[in-house]
């Protein structure tokens, strides 16, 4: 398959593999973290940890949009589905998630309409064709989702599609990274960026990461060849003393990104003063809400809602996962209380999540001493 | 137990790349593994059967560039 087969090459990994074997200095540890669910995926499908030598370090980041949902949110959505004669469209991942009354899967169980959809445009489609029903989509992601849900709002304003409306929980790549950054107890020495956010933000949104903080970042597509190879050039770096923002994904990713997509965005959503993230707490202008020429399609405007924040479950270590603190299976619940079928934390709910990676992919059972919990 | 697949409805966790079959205003008809599906193609313009484009919830991101 074009732009697969040749990024999954195995001469070309484990020549990678003897690069980053070279670079690496013994006793001399490099903490890596991939900002992206799905490159922590790739790095457990794949075993590309055994490739690596024990001075490279891999950790994974906050980079899952379904993680990061507070529970506060998963209950207001819920409050949404249960409201008469609307039909709650969201993502498949997001019906699973736990909120403090449950999930919208259980809301399901008892007579709310949700529906799974794969994009907002289909949530639109299902607006014009059931009439008399108001069609909410629960709308999450970062950058690289937003955009469709931009494009979505500015078809129903144009078809003037009134029985729609979006809740927005769009979020932002930039805030948590400077929190991660910015904190004195995370030890990260360098990143593997996000690839598809960045196709729509661009490789040089960036460079706060190496100009304010001192740590380099390469932009990585998924494949396995993908990640070996950003992990070579990080490690290069270090050996040739410098300390940049580079770009590995140039097939997909410019230096300013999708100004499109962008100015998309921009017109139909706005930041919002402050929002609450899962396992990172509150963190200003890190969400985006539909701006006021959008309030007709504005599921908050338009419902009353709870708006309660409610804590998570106190064994639940996510956020200590999500910022990495801590790998997956040294959570206390990890495997045993916590599993893909009985989640009790967003990591290892959504597909993209940190645990649910490896969990699914054994890379706890591959680390001796550490307990398998299956 | 059952795993489920791995591949995320929100953020695919590998480049999901589509070939465009055809193209009509601001939709286009892709080829994802052979399987046709539609796409919204507001945000990249010009985009030409033929052309291979990132994919993201049915909307077009970025058209691939070879050779890099």
């Amino acid at each position: 398959m074009r732009y697969v087969d040749e990024y999954r090459d195995r001469d070309l990994a484990r020549a990678l593999a003897d690069e980053i074997a070279a670079l690496a200095h013994p006793g001399r540890r490099i903490r890596i973290m991939e900002v992206c669910g799905g490159h922590t995926h790739t790095i457990y499908r794949h075993g590309l940890e055994d490739l690596l030598p024990p001075e490279v370090e891999l950790v994974h980041g906050p980079g899952c949009p379904v993680c990061v949902i507070p529970m506060g949110r998963v209950d207001d959505a819920i409050a949404l589905a249960e409201t008469d004669g609307l039909v709650l469209a969201t993502f498949g991942d997001m019906v699973r998630v736990p909120g403090g009354r449950g999930s919208l899967l259980q809301a399901k169980a008892r007579g709310a309409d949700v529906r799974i959809v794969y994009s907002p445009l289909d949530a639109l489609a299902l607006a014009r064709k059931l009439p008399d029903r108001h069609v909410a989509f629960f709308a999450i992601g970062f950058e690289t989702t937003a955009p469709a849900t931009a494009v979505t709002l500015l078809r129903a304003r144009a078809e003037g599609v009134a029985n729609f409306s979006v809740f927005c929980n769009h979020v932002l790549i930039e805030p948590p990274l400077r929190a991660i950054l910015g904190s004195a107890d995370v030890q990260v020495d360098a990143f593997i960026g996000p690839g598809h956010v960045s196709t729509v933000i661009g490789s040089d949104h960036y460079r706060f990461v190496a100009e304010e903080f001192g740590r380099p970042l390469v932009v990585s597509a998924f494949e396995p060849v993908d990640m070996l190879q950003s992990i070579a050039m990080l490690l290069r770096q270090r050996a040739e003393g410098r300390c940049e923002i580079e770009n590995q994904y140039t097939r997909a990713v410019r230096p300013l990104g999708n100004e499109r997509a962008l100015a998309a965005i921009a017109e139909t959503m706005c930041a919002r003063d402050t929002f609450e993230w899962r396992g990172l707490g509150s963190m200003p202008r890190s969400g985006l809400k539909l701006r006021e020429a959008f309030a007709a399609w504005d599921a908050e405007r338009l419902f009353s809602l709870p708006g309660e924040r409610i804590d998570d479950p106190k064994v639940c270590q996510c956020g200590e996962v999500l910022t990495g603190r801590l790998r997956p299976e040294q959570c206390r619940v990890f495997g045993t209380a916590c599993t893909p079928e009985t989640p009790l934390g967003t990591c290892m709910v959504s597909s993209e999540g940190a645990c649910a990676a490896v969990f699914a992919h054994g890379g706890h059972r591959r680390r001796p001493g550490v307990p398998t919990g299956v | 137990m059952t795993l489920r697949p791995v591949v995320c409805t929100t953020c695919g966790d590998r480049a999901v790349t589509a070939t465009v079959v055809t193209v009509e205003g601001a939709q286009a008809v892709v080829s994802v593994d052979g399987r046709l599906t539609p796409v919204a193609i507001d945000l990249v313009p010009g985009v030409a059967p033929g052309d291979v484009v990132l994919c993201h919830a049915s909307v077009a991101l970025v058209r691939l560039e070879d050779g890099t």
